[in-house]
């Protein structure tokens, strides 16, 4: 065995505090390169992501070491003009290359990609080995660099911030076309902005980028740097410009960390820098709070238990409807209804309990509070009117439609369910011949609602009419001679008909369109049905 | 292999189907019998479902509820009896395989893991291939076919399955007269066999006078019956109207709130 | 300096270029035996399986899974201490399978796409992988002096239990597939139709991602893990561009890859400083290349040939029917002015004489100084094309109701390229006509065939 552990203690003073005191000449190039990196990489990165090119990302960044071999073959220099110059034109050319091959022949985009880059990446590897003796220009370093501070060259640094503040700029100054052509390149060619002419700028962007950063973080690492935190402010932002300074800030963080990292373990820094970037992606990935798969799975069992909470409401309302009800519901009576586990509905009512939806009557069992009262009508009402819809719109079986409706009627909001209710014509009962009930908040007097709204035997005065009523209509509602401030006594649904009793003993017939145009108070709300027994709610 | 199947049950039934697609409804409820030896056309506007029903029947895609049932058995437990044509844009024409490859592959179905196909398979699938009127292409690449060909090819496959009923997706989708018509023989020929056919199509007006039956679709089942009864303004109003925008809103918030995408 | 080129170096210092490939030839030396044993082994497994892993369009996904075995070598190193065949072997195909279920979680279960996913899991898995290999330098203990060969590969540095372990994955890869390929092929070609007709899809699927984390492993000591991806795709690519059949594909993917192995062999041997890697895929590439460009019915070249051949072919005809038009009727052996052609169809004069020399090299006339005089066979053409011509024009008009004056320019390209079967399906069509929309009169089919070359370039017109 030899002495050294492989991951050694970690030592705040030696790895956090000393670079920035003591070292901090190094640490301060060390760290300002990793920035530039991470800043252009994160701006370029974005655009990459959202055009689905993450991979000619990848692929430019291994060809451009042929490009760097032939520049230094051809000029002699190891200088950053020729460097540079030869990293755009290897990366132009592996773009080129790429769509020559997958357009003039059955081989696919991907395969393309593939074939090219290792193509150029070899070739280059070999003129490097070959041709390049005593220049610092390693195939391996080119991997994934070498920046320890000592090696690092300052004017590097300088030239790598540049790149990188022309490369913001430029995003920043041409963001429309950026933006447009990313979201819609057939639409945008179409209005004139010059799709091709921002692919390959683009392209020779990343190009610049890599050759810039090849001694910091090395080629397949920029592939990191131009990724992991693009696709981490994907998941954390829906809009772009907020996702290009998410991305910028989480490549920031991970050059600076990574550089510690580095420290701690003595490894390369680059790749330390590539694992925190990667890491804090990982860490998006589970807990994004609107993608994130932790979130998902805490939505879904929130919702688990949203239904079984409205479910256990619903039972207790349909048990004993009436809103002055003497009994309560007892445990046993609701698990045998709900089929749940008496321990599940106690710990059910227990949180119901404590949010004020019910309160508990001694040892009888509990009851609805007002608020109770009112959401479990809401439940039972959003499942009636689904059901109604599916069997009257959607010519679904009556038989069929208990199971879906289970479902779904939690999930519907108030105004869908405003709008499946207009489009039924306010219907009084569902399939099942059980009556609909109306919101709570309705049936108080005093209330101004529509005439649409109401039911037999109510008593409401005419109002006027709604604002967004039409000219036509207006002049309909004017020959109903319907005389205001007087009560009216609301007669039988006919059919999709209102019928209205005037106080001279006449009636009217009142259709569905005008029924929502007339507003009305209602002055005697109707409570108790019909149907199902004298406590039915209206 | 073929299973012992009863003629007097409907050749296909399908009870209170739902499919979900990434946790979104999109096809509610369906109740459907069919009885066997009939044309039976599935129409609707785009997004109605039509593709997912066939796959849902196909068992490529699971139920979120609901049953389905061929000659009175499981789907499951009768598989050489449905044969599929999927969409030609499914498939990737550059594949390095032969007009006669593609059609051998409808004999696939029928021969174990190990077995290779024989002379008798090889000769079926020629035969096959001669009665679309394709034999001549059986060396041809496939890219080098037109559409009308292609379509033909994928035809001569569900052939050589032998099926008893054929789910075919929009199989007249960009084909050339003549090959209109050939399917068209093809599919009367296989009726009056004996054997159903349930065909994804777009086209109204040809609609009419191809199928026995139809099958409006859209999310759910507006309505099903012979042609003459089922192919009525109204009605046609209604697969194609716009009331259903309700339907996929809902759809969306189930979809939502199920965390899918 | 890497194994072969330690072995170059011993062979001779200043041998020759000859002296060398005699060497090479005479497998003198155990290493480079075990070399091309390696190569071969690889080329075979790599070629045959990167053909379904291209026809699936996973490409990129074989390089990424390439890159993330990184990590899994390495720590098979930090275990083991040392360089051991069997560890790697598990480490690298549990990275490799571990990558593929990221992959496959991150792209099915988040927003991000597929090709994101990709690179992050290659970047990502690779980026441990450096820091696990940069450590492990750092450390200098065990006997680090096989872990840096898997970089860039290093085929001659391959030892009597890695060649066993290849023999038993490339074996096993050749059995599985043969024994089902129908699966393979049918899952490949229409996944759908496949799971109909009751083939497990996603089992084949995950078999063959099983496969290509053992086949990565395979190649991972020859080319390294950052050309592992070529091995697997620039073969298959090629034989895609050469073969119209999957058996056949596979067979030349196969051929493709072996030999690539040994010329990259060859040419690291010779030029001793360079790792074997970069040279296999080199030769590969190579092969790629001159397929792209020669093959015959889809490379670049032929393709281009025979649109120049084509072309020619146009120019010759339209002069035929100038010439026809311009005898008006009369004697066929007639001589005609050239300079009449060039009037006739507005071209120069040198134009009008170097289709005339040309028409002549295929027997098709004879010219003089200033005129040409039709042969039977070239008088014969002339009428076929103006008979093609006239047809189609009545076509246009009749069955798709152009105007007459719309129809000459479609009828100028379309003449070239009726074959036999479509005229006669015309003519059944148009009631056998004898006058076209211009009133001009139809020629009368002709009954002899024509000279045979002209019957090839005809039916070679190119389709694409």
């Amino acid at each position: 065995m030899h002495g050294e552990p492989l991951i050694r203690s970690f030592d705040f003073h030696e790895h956090v505090v000393r670079p920035w005191t003591t070292d901090f000449e190094i640490t301060f190039w060390v760290v300002a390169m990793g920035v530039s990196v991470a800043v252009a990489c994160a701006v370029l990165g974005c655009f990459l992501v959202l055009r689905k090119k993450a991979l000619i990302g990848d692929a430019i960044s291994h060809a451009l070491l042929v490009g760097l071999a032939g520049a230094f073959l051809l000029t002699g220099s190891r200088g950053a003009p020729a460097m540079i110059t030869g990293a755009i034109v290897a990366g132009l050319a592996t773009v080129a290359l790429i769509e020559a091959i997958h357009r003039n022949s059955r081989i696919k985009e991907d395969a393309a990609i593939a074939v090219v880059f290792t193509a150029l990446f070899a070739l280059g590897v070999v003129l490097i080995t070959r041709f390049t003796e005593g220049v610092d220009l390693d195939a391996q370093c080119v991997l994934y660099g070498e920046v320890e501070g000592s090696w690092l060259r300052q004017d590097d640094v300088k030239t790598m911030a540049a790149v990188a503040l022309v490369l913001v700029l430029g995003v920043a100054a041409f963001f429309k076309e950026l933006s447009f052509t990313s979201f819609d390149p057939m639409m945008a060619a179409s209005v004139g902005v010059p799709a091709r002419a921002v692919h390959y700028s683009l392209m020779a962007g990343v190009s610049v980028t890599v050759v810039c950063g090849m001694e910091a973080v090395g080629a397949i690492l920029v592939v990191t740097m131009l990724i992991a935190p693009a696709a981490t402010a994907y998941l954390l932002t829906d809009g772009l410009r907020r996702m290009i300074v998410i991305s910028i800030g989480c490549g920031v963080v991970a050059a600076v960390l990574g550089y510690h990292v580095a420290l701690w373990l003595d490894c390369s820094t680059a790749g330390a820098m590539s694992v925190v970037a990667t890491v804090m992606f990982t860490a998006a990935l589970l807990a994004s709070p609107r993608h994130g798969v932790v979130m998902r799975v805490a939505r879904r069992s929130r919702l688990a238990a949203k239904i079984a909470r409205e479910n256990l409401l619903r039972a207790i309302y349909l048990m004993h409807p009436a809103p002055q009800a003497a009994e309560a519901a007892t445990s046993a009576e609701l698990s045998q209804r709900l089929r749940l586990l008496p321990k599940d509905v106690d710990r059910t009512c227990l949180r119901l309990q404590r949010a004020g939806w019910l309160e508990r009557v001694g040892n009888a069992g509990v009851k609805l509070t007002e608020k109770g009262t009112a959401g479990a009508r809401r439940i039972v009402r959003a499942h009636r009117l689904w059901e109604t819809f599916l069997v009257d719109q959607m010519g679904v079986a009556s038989d069929h439609v208990h199971p879906d409706a289970e479902e779904v009627e939690h999930l519907l909001s108030e105004k869908l369910l405003e709008r499946v209710d207009d489009i039924l014509g306010h219907p009084i009962q569902d399939p099942h011949g059980s009556r609909i009930p109306r919101e709570l908040e309705l049936l108080r007097a005093g209330v101004v609602t529509t005439l649409a709204r109401l039911r037999e035997r109510e008593i409401a005065r005419v109002q006027g009419i709604s604002r967004t009523t039409s000219g036509a209509e207006v002049a309909r509602i004017a020959a109903l001679g319907l005389p205001l401030g007087v009560d009216l006594v609301i007669g039988p649904r006919s059919g999709s008909s209102w019928t209205v009793r005037l106080p001279d003993g006449t009636a009217r017939e009142i259709d569905h369109e005008l029924a929502d145009r007339i507003v009305v108070e209602l002055r005697r709300p109707q409570v108790g049905g019909r149907t199902h027994g004298p406590w039915e709610i209206a | 292999m073929k299973e012992t199947i009863d003629n007097n049950e409907p050749a296909l039934e399908i009870h209170d189907l739902t499919v979900a697609y990434h946790k979104k409804p999109v096809l509610w409820a369906i109740d459907l019998s069919i009885k066997e030896g009939q044309l039976v056309g599935i129409i609707g506007p785009n997004g109605a479902g039509k593709s997912t029903l066939i796959k849902a029947i196909m068992g490529l895609l699971p139920l979120s509820s609901g049953w389905i049932k061929c000659y009175g058995r499981p789907v499951g437990a009768v598989r050489g009896i449905l044969g599929y044509v999927p969409q030609r844009e499914s498939v990737d024409w550059d594949f390095p395989v032969t007009a006669f490859d593609v059609v051998l592959m409808g004999r696939y179905g029928q021969l174990g893991p190990f077995r290779r196909p024989n002379r008798k398979d090889r000769e079926i699938a020629r035969a096959c291939m001669e009665k679309v009127g394709v034999g001549g292409l059986a060396d041809r690449q496939i890219s080098n076919l037109s559409g009308g060909q292609q379509q033909r090819v994928f035809l001569a496959r569900a052939l050589a399955l032998d099926s008893r009923v054929y789910l075919m997706d929009e199989p007249f989708a960009g084909v050339d007269a003549a090959t209109e018509s050939a399917i068209v023989t093809l599919l009367k020929e296989l009726r009056s066999q004996g054997k159903t056919c349930l065909v994804v199509h777009h086209d109204l007006q040809t609609a009419a006078e191809y199928f026995d039956a139809v099958m409006l679709l859209n999310m759910r089942l507006v309505a099903y019956g012979p042609t003459s009864e089922v192919f009525t303004h109204e009605l046609l109003q209604k697969t194609y109207g716009g009331r259903l925008t309700i339907l996929a809103d809902a759809a969306q918030a189930v979809a939502a709130a199920r965390g899918g995408n | 300096m890497d194994a072969i080129g330690v072995l170059a170096s011993r062979v001779s210092a200043d041998a020759s270029l000859v002296d060398q490939i005699v060497t090479f030839f005479s497998f003198g030396h155990l290493t480079l035996v075990y070399g091309v044993i390696g190569v071969v082994l690889m080329g075979i497994s790599c070629g045959v399986l990167g053909s379904f892993v291209m026809l699936r369009g996973m490409s990129l996904l074989g390089d990424s899974i390439g890159h993330a075995v990184l990590p899994g070598v390495c720590l098979a190193f930090v275990v083991m201490q040392t360089k051991n065949v069997v560890a790697i072997f598990v480490g690298a195909v549990l990275a490799g399978v571990l990558a593929a279920l990221a992959i496959f979680g991150i792209t099915r279960y988040s927003r991000i796409k597929a090709d994101a996913a990709i690179g992050l899991i290659l970047s990502g898995f690779f980026g441990v992988g450096v820091v696990f290999l940069t450590r492990i330098q750092r450390m200098s203990f065990g006997d680090q002096s096989g872990l840096d060969k898997y970089m860039f590969g290093d085929a001659a540095a391959l030892g009597r239990s890695d060649l066993q372990l290849m023999a038993v994955v490339t074996a096993a890869v050749l059995v599985v597939l043969a024994a089902f390929f129908r699966h393979f092929q049918v899952t490949t070609f229409d996944e759908e139709f496949a799971a109909s007709i009751g083939i497990p899809a996603r089992g084949v699927h995950a078999a063959l991602m099983t496969m290509l984390a053992l086949a990565i492993v395979v190649a991972l000591q020859a080319v390294g893990v950052v050309l592992v991806s070529a091995m697997l795709i620039t073969p298959a690519a090629t034989a895609y561009l050469l073969t119209n059949r999957l058996q056949w594909t596979l067979a030349v993917s196969a051929a493709v890859g072996v030999f690539s192995g040994l010329a990259g062999l060859f040419l690291s041997f010779v030029f001793d400083r360079i790792p074997t890697g970069p040279c296999i895929v080199l030769a590969a590439s190579t092969c790629f290349a001159l397929a792209y460009l020669f093959s015959p019915k889809m490379g670049l070249v032929p393709g281009l040939i025979t649109r120049i051949r084509n072309s020619r072919r146009i120019q010759r005809e339209n002069l035929l029917k100038a010439a026809y038009g311009l005898l008006n009727c009369g004697p066929p052996d007639r001589e005609i002015a050239l300079a009449d052609l060039a009037r006739a169809r507005a071209y120069e004069s040198s134009f009008v004489r170097r289709v005339a020399r040309s028409l002549r090299r295929v027997g098709m006339a004879t010219v003089t100084d200033n005129g040409m005089v039709l042969s039977p066979a070239g008088y014969r053409r002339a009428a076929q094309v103006v008979r093609n011509h006239r047809l189609w024009e009545l076509f246009l008009t009749r069955e798709a109701s152009l105007a007459e004056d719309h129809v000459h320019r479609d009828a100028e390209e379309i003449e070239h390229v009726l074959g036999e079967e479509i005229v006669a399906q015309l003519e059944r069509d148009l009631d056998n006509p004898t006058l076209d929309p211009h009133g001009r009169r139809i020629p009368p089919p002709i009954p002899s065939v024509v000279s045979p070359s002209e019957v090839s370039s005809e039916g070679a017109v190119d389709a694409r």
